[in-house]
């Protein structure tokens, strides 16, 4: 079973319903449309176009930089949401989703059951295809109309498949000049001829098309373990504007998730901070670390470090703090000398070769107690110059 | 307060949290609760049981004239934080580090202490930032209580602190004069003001005074709480 859910991005973006909306794809130097709304569709407007001619086609669409971190864990939320039905999930996240379902060997009736939930599950435009089979189910679902169910049953997969050209299929350059030549423009044209001839003039590429035209599409779904992830959210009664205060909020946040990590034994490997401001936005931040972090002291260094990336102007009503990509920690390599003794005692010396580097013109002294018993203080505390080490 | 009262005073606050949120009406208790911090205790113990230590991992600032207890204060946290092993940088722009007095009266570990002389306020703010990016857990003390501090460049220095002082394991306490007190207030975790209230004479002569400390700023406490405490100028400890 393939579930597409075609307006993905657009339904997680869209704010304001009156008018059309239009998702930059702005990771390369020329920014492109990367996702665009019905409306926007009927304007002329296509995916991948540029984003001067888009802006020249609907002047006043609402446009969005695409956020591909949100969508892919929206994404994975949604697919989790699916794990009431079966382990065996796999997805696919572009500006559409696509989740594969694979529901065994359920009879017609069980599979018009599952059905009925789904429809109750999605909130948003969707086409389902069901068919034996990874590709055939998502040929099914990306030929039907929206908000319906296409069902392909064993046996009338060439009606399904014989009109699609080949084109449409993602082979090589190669494979395609080659049926060019030879006037095979359909995956009709192609499941005709004989299988032997067309695994040893197209190779693999044209064995697989050949195949799936028969109804032998053998591709099975792997199992879905869902990602663990732990977070927390606070919520101002009053927006703030005061930086302490929400430093308190995120030592505070930053302690339970140190508890919820330790008593789970994980590490986390990404951190990501989300500000729900006054003003309708959301400022987010987020860092992948080299070394996994678990204390509490080591999560709010970090969230530390991402406040201060933020420009906060506006005044706070909410906090977000994620951790993403746990897993147990990795075991490191001891030392010989930090087993038996320990860290040693950083000195004064360490301190003042550090600072060395960048200030060489600075005096640095250290005290040598004389007791003299004179008056002069001078006499009884001498100050000696620190050299780098 | 009778059982009615405390009955409608809960009930008071429980309608306003209703309405408005916990946070708009907490006891002093549950808000110390919430947010409880690692210290240093300045040894001194009226103020101890006020403010219960200087926060680790934030700037301390300390306003006062000469003579008004705010150096000896100074000594005695550090040598609180020595020992428990932290590393001491001394940034002397005021030029006014007073070794033997340190060592003598107020127990100061001589040689876990780094004394550095700046030329001037920029030198020394430059100075302390990268103090705060060495891997080591300790305290620096800015001393620039007998400087004059343009004020435009304290502020944004003690403002871009705030951030790398958080991320280290460094805790920054500044001395400055008390015409800095409201400059310096937004960097601040703890803010304390000193100043000598009358001179103690033994046979003739001045040994010691007392020194007034009022909280300027702290996040648990009001702005009126003040703490008394001698300082004994000669011979060991506090009078």
């Amino acid at each position: 079973m393939c579930l597409v859910l075609p307006d993905f991005v657009v339904a997680l973006e869209r704010s304001k319903q009156d008018r059309p909306m239009l998702v930059y794809d702005t990771s390369r130097k020329r920014h492109t449309v990367f996702a665009l709304c019905e409306a926007a569709r009927r304007l002329g407007i296509t995916k991948g176009m540029a984003k001067g001619r888009a802006h020249a086609l609907c002047h006043d669409a609402e446009e969005i930089e695409m956020r591909p971190k949100r969508y892919a864990r929206e994404a994975e939320e949604r697919v989790a949401g699916f794990l009431w039905l079966t382990d065996r999930i796999e997805w696919e996240q572009k500006d559409s989703l696509t989740i594969w379902l694979d529901v065994g060997k359920a009879s017609t009736s069980e599979v018009k059951t599952i059905l009925e939930g789904l429809k109750q599950q999605i909130n948003e435009p969707f086409q389902i295809g069901v068919a034996n089979g990874r590709l055939l189910s998502r040929i099914a679902a990306l030929t039907t109309p929206r908000n319906t169910v296409r069902s392909i049953a064993p046996g009338q997969e060439k009606a399904l498949l014989s009109p699609l050209r080949l084109e449409q299929f993602a082979t090589t350059k190669r494979f395609r000049e080659q049926c060019d030549q030879l006037g095979i423009y359909t995956l009709d044209a192609l499941g005709r001829l004989p299988y032997p001839s067309v695994l040893k003039r197209f190779g693999d590429g044209g064995g697989q098309l050949h195949r799936l035209f028969h109804g032998h599409d053998r591709q099975t779904l792997n199992r879905y373990a869902a990602p663990l992830r732990e977070e927390t959210r606070y919520h101002f009664d009053i927006p703030i504007a005061d930086g302490c205060l929400l430093e308190q909020v995120l030592h505070q946040m930053s302690e339970h998730l140190a508890v919820r990590l330790q008593q789970q034994g994980l590490t986390s490997s990404e951190i990501s901070l989300t500000l729900e401001c006054e003003n309708r936005t959301n400022l987010e931040a987020s860092r992948r670390l080299r070394e996994a972090v678990e204390t509490q002291q080591a999560l709010m260094a970090e969230l530390a470090r991402l406040l201060g990336q933020m420009d906060v102007t506006s005044g706070v009503e909410g906090v977000l703090v994620r951790c993403d990509h746990l897993k147990p920690p990795a075991p490191q390599q001891m030392d010989f000398f930090e087993t038996l003794f320990g860290k040693p005692e950083p000195t004064i010396q360490d301190v003042a070769t550090h600072l060395f580097l960048r200030h060489q013109e600075t005096p640095l002294y250290r005290m040598i107690l004389a007791q003299t018993g004179s008056y002069l203080p001078e006499r009884n505390i001498m100050l000696e110059s620190v050299t780098a080490a | 307060m009778d059982t009615l009262k405390i009955e409608q005073l809960a009930e008071v606050t429980r309608l306003i949290q209703q309405k408005w949120g916990q946070q708009a009406l907490q006891s002093l208790q549950d808000y110390k609760a919430a947010y409880q911090f690692t210290v240093i205790a300045t040894g001194i113990a009226d103020l101890d049981a006020v403010i219960e230590g200087i926060p680790c991992g934030y700037l301390t600032l300390l306003h006062g004239i000469p003579t008004s207890g705010m150096t000896t204060l100074t000594y005695r946290l550090i040598a609180a934080a020595q020992s428990e092993g932290q590393i001491i940088v001394y940034v002397d722009l005021s030029d006014t580090f007073d070794g033997e007095y340190s060592v003598l009266n107020c127990g100061v570990d001589e040689n876990r202490l780094l004394l550095i002389k700046p030329n001037d306020l920029v030198e020394a703010l430059t100075l302390t930032r990268d103090v705060m990016t060495l891997p080591y857990r300790g305290l620096l003390v800015l001393d620039a209580a007998l400087t004059d501090i343009a004020a435009h460049v304290l502020a944004q220095g003690l403002e871009r602190l705030r951030v790398p002082l958080r991320q280290s394991a460094w805790t920054v306490v500044g001395l400055f004069p008390p015409a800095a007190r409201s400059i310096c207030q937004p960097a601040a975790a703890l803010q304390l003001f000193m100043r000598r209230s009358e001179w103690i004479v033994t046979h003739d002569r001045i040994s010691g005074f007392w020194s007034l400390i009022s909280i300027l700023k702290h996040q648990t406490i009001p702005q009126t709480e003040m703490v008394t405490f001698a300082v004994c100028l000669e011979g060991e400890g506090s009078c």
